[in-house]
């Protein structure tokens, strides 16, 4: 009885481990909110105030960073409050709590650890916060101390044990991975309970995908506390340091060696893919050096060109990194000592040379198939015994290159579900639960190449005769494969506005989101909340059109963009143009009529109601440049009439509408025109100003509707309700 | 050969000139219209180029266009200007 309870006094509170919490108004600024993180490293998380002094949930430092750091984030949220980044379903304990009780509720809570912090609580006031990785130390320091005391072992002891190995398990990935033609696939054979070994592989940025492996020394439950900190540590690193491995290294020794558990060192390697470049980049902390295979010499080698000590010795350890490029039919496989080390009845090692001989055998296969094949060869080897120590293994194989992957997806329409799985812009619009339907419906053309990934069902009830009043907003997005003009004419009868051509690099530094769905209720695709250095311009006077192109002009080169594109200073001033004389002309012929202003051509002076605003920003992907009108009364049909006579060859004639359109269109790297009926037109185009794109490219297109439209659409106009 | 010279940009204010090229025109058998010194034309420009070719087409002169930066060239192509006149 005296023994159960010395025991559970062994196991302590929160109090100890509570520290104080910065706590921040709910109105505070983004951007104030992300410079302050910024400038205060070792923030786990701030409680969220509202004006009472009532806490209304927590800002994630790690979260708020990571969608602070996607494109045009720091754009987009110029106007947004921490409100906005709340996270409500937060985790919360009493100080008096116990830890591993704590830990109980927050694997139940949170059971892939996600979040590194906890609030708390004593009583209704808020304490302070607590980090998951203080708590797992603690709990496995007292877990330490009660293994040594065998005597002690009582069945709740035995439950923390299952917790930490469901804990581990929950912390390794449990699939195989496939990205951009990477397929990853990794295996851990624990020799306890608890394993001391780690493996993980994720995906950075849509981008970057991290291999990584560690082996604690010793195994056992406080190795595997080790295993289950450093993993998350390197789940709340943020991902500029992810992307370097040295930096990840140096940031891992130093938050090993800051636990103060010098008793237990890690090895580490860390691979940082990246899958655009085809380039791996890798640093090694004391880790037996993986095994490369070059496909195109036929022949393995081990990437030995990165060395330094384990994680844990010497806090200012320095890191260096190792680089290979990577090709189709490449492979890596990383492991641990227990591979190594593992004896056969005779006590001799299975060693280096026999798993370097092993991979040169195997035949080309799975990741899955090649680690699983060595496991099985180990198993002979060690004839059935229980391995003396944790084997860990990832494979890793290079099945087709980024690019090939992309020239897939063109082919949609007879492909078999089999391979659409396998379209990365398919994974894409499922993952963020976007109907996607065969267009070959809509198009009756078996070898066009369109994705139709429809945002309401209605479209396809309403194809035929007018559309409804919602219906251009809601109607859906071509993902052309074939240039438009080999089917312009179907586009324009099916009334498809919105076409985004396959493989145009435009769409992500925009952002496929943005294009989707704006940035904006009213304007959709509002370059005031786009772009954090907007210029706005009021035009009173046709006159001022080259002034405006100058003044355009001359900001695009103060940004060095017409560096990279060397016919941006040719292509501006066109589409320029084209939008300001359209905007000009946009006033209904009676009141064109009325206030003498019908002839083009003539320089006049803009009437009062004629309100023209042109709109400009620029930041490190695009330039955008938007014109307005006051009249809304711009139709798609107007958009793809012009644009199916040009794509077709026709010839220009003064007076017909839609050559300025077309030459907009083709002198951009992106169009979008946004009608809000009887109130405003705003036409907006997009250059990237990181890279080269062909001027006589077809572009990416969109028409939107505004979502409050109180007037009926017919094919043609807006008709007041 | 007459050679007939445009500068700045051609736009619909540039009525005047192309009506001033189609009748300087009229003298010879064909005509060069020399663009060297055009910063931009519009699609308004465009549309009165063509109507001019047009006229001389029909009155049988030869018209070839010198001196187009990369952009108008490119313009013309897309906007069937180059069916109706030689780019040089």
């Amino acid at each position: 009885m005296t023994s159960i309870i010395d025991s559970r006094l062994d196991i302590p509170d929160l109090r100890t481990l509570t520290i104080a919490a910065h706590t921040i108004a709910a109105s505070m600024k983004a951007l104030e909110l992300h410079d302050f993180l910024l400038q205060q490293p070792g923030i786990p998380c701030l409680p969220v105030l509202d004006e009472n002094q009532v806490m209304v949930g927590v800002i994630y430092t790690r979260e708020f960073l990571k969608t602070m750091s996607r494109a045009f984030m720091r754009e987009l949220s110029c106007r947004l409050t921490a409100t906005d980044f709340v996270n409500r379903h937060y985790f919360m304990a009493q100080i008096n709590d116990e830890v591993t009780t704590v830990l109980s509720s927050l694997l139940v809570h949170d059971p892939k650890l996600e979040n590194d912090s906890i609030i708390v609580f004593e009583n209704d006031t808020l304490t302070g916060i607590v980090t998951v990785a203080n708590l797992l130390l603690v709990i496995s320091e007292t877990q330490y101390q009660l293994l040594d005391r065998m005597e002690l072992l009582s069945s709740r002891l035995k439950e923390e044990v299952d917790i930490s190995a469901r804990l581990q398990r929950d912390l390794m990935p449990n699939k195989e991975l496939e990205f951009k033609g990477f397929h990853v696939s990794g295996l851990l054979c624990t020799s306890t309970e608890v394993g001391g070994d780690l493996f993980d592989y994720f995906i950075i940025d849509e981008r970057y995908l991290i291999l990584a492996m560690g082996d604690v020394s010793g195994h056992g439950v406080p190795s595997g506390m080790v295993v289950s900190s450093a993993k998350g540590a390197l789940r709340t690193l943020p991902d500029d340091i992810l992307q370097q491995p040295a930096k990840l290294l140096k940031h891992l020794n130093y938050a090993v060696f800051a636990t103060g558990l010098m008793q237990r060192l890690m090895t580490f390697f860390y691979i940082v893919i990246d899958t655009r470049k085809m380039v791996a980049t890798y640093g090694n902390a004391g880790h037996n050096f993986p095994y490369f295979y070059r496909a195109s010499e036929n022949r393995w080698m081990q990437m030995d060109e990165s060395s330094g000590l384990p994680l844990g010795i010497d806090e200012d350890e320095v890191y260096n990194q190792g680089m290979i490029d990577l090709a189709r039919g490449d492979r890596i496989f990383l492991y641990t000592d227990g591979l190594i080390e593992e004896m056969d009845a005779a006590g001799e090692q299975f060693g280096y040379e026999r798993v370097a001989d092993y991979l040169a055998g195997i035949p080309c296969q799975t990741p899955h198939e090649m680690i699983t094949a060595m496991l099985e060869e180990l198993t002979r080897y060690a004839d059935g015994r229980t391995f003396e120590d944790d084997v860990t293994m990832i494979g890793l194989h290079v099945t087709e290159h980024e690019e090939e992957t992309r020239q897939r997806s063109v082919a949609l329409f007879k492909s078999t579900d089999e391979q659409k799985d396998k379209i990365p812009v398919e994974h894409w619009f499922r993952d963020n639960r976007i109907d996607v339907l065969d267009g070959s419906e809509l198009l009756d053309e078996p070898t066009a190449t369109a994705l139709v990934p429809v945002l309401t069902q209605g479209f396809f009830d309403t194809m035929s005769g007018s559309i409804p009043r919602s219906g251009w907003n809601d109607a859906p997005v071509l993902w052309a494969g074939i240039p438009l003009g080999e089917q312009i004419t179907r586009i324009k009868d099916a009334m498809i506005c919105r076409v985004l051509q396959n493989g145009d690099s435009i769409i992500s530094r925009i952002g496929l989101n943005t294009l989707l769905f704006g940035n904006d209720n009213l304007n959709f695709l509002d370059l005031n909340n786009y772009f954090t250095n907007t210029v706005r311009v009021r035009v009173t006077h046709t006159g001022q059109k080259e002034d405006v192109i100058n003044e355009i002009l001359e900001f695009a080169s103060r940004f060095g963009a017409d560096e990279k594109r060397p016919y941006l200073p040719g292509m501006l001033p066109i589409t320029l143009d084209e939008m300001l004389e359209n905007a000009f002309m946009a006033a209904p012929e009676s009141f064109r009529s009325s206030t003498g202003s019908v002839e083009k051509g003539t320089r006049r002076a803009l009437n009062e109601e004629e309100r023209v605003e042109v709109c400009y920003g620029i930041n490190d992907k695009v330039l955008g440049i938007s014109v307005s009108d006051p009249w809304g009364r711009f139709t798609p049909e107007i958009l793809l009439r012009g644009f199916e006579h040009y794509c077709r060859g026709g010839e220009i004639e003064a007076g017909v509408g839609g050559g300025g359109l077309y030459l907009l269109w083709r002198f951009c790297d992106y169009l979008h025109v946004h009608v809000n009926p009887g109130r405003n037109t705003i036409f907006t185009v997009f250059y990237s100003v990181q890279e080269h794109i062909d001027p006589e490219a077809e572009k990416s297109f969109q028409f939107t509707l505004a979502r409050n439209v109180l007037e009926k659409v017919t094919r043609n106009e807006y008709v007041s309700v | 050969m007459s050679t007939y010279q445009f500068k700045g940009v051609l736009s619909a204010e540039s009525q005047d000139e192309f009506r001033q090229m189609v009748e300087a025109a009229r003298s010879g058998s064909s005509i060069r219209l020399d663009f060297s010194r055009v910063d931009r034309i519009n699609s308004m420009g465009i549309a009165l180029l063509l109507k001019a070719l047009k006229e001389l087409k029909q009155a049988g002169k030869a018209v070839e266009i010198a001196g187009a930066n990369d952009m108008i060239q490119a313009s013309f192509k897309m906007m069937g200007i180059s069916s109706w006149a030689t780019l040089m």
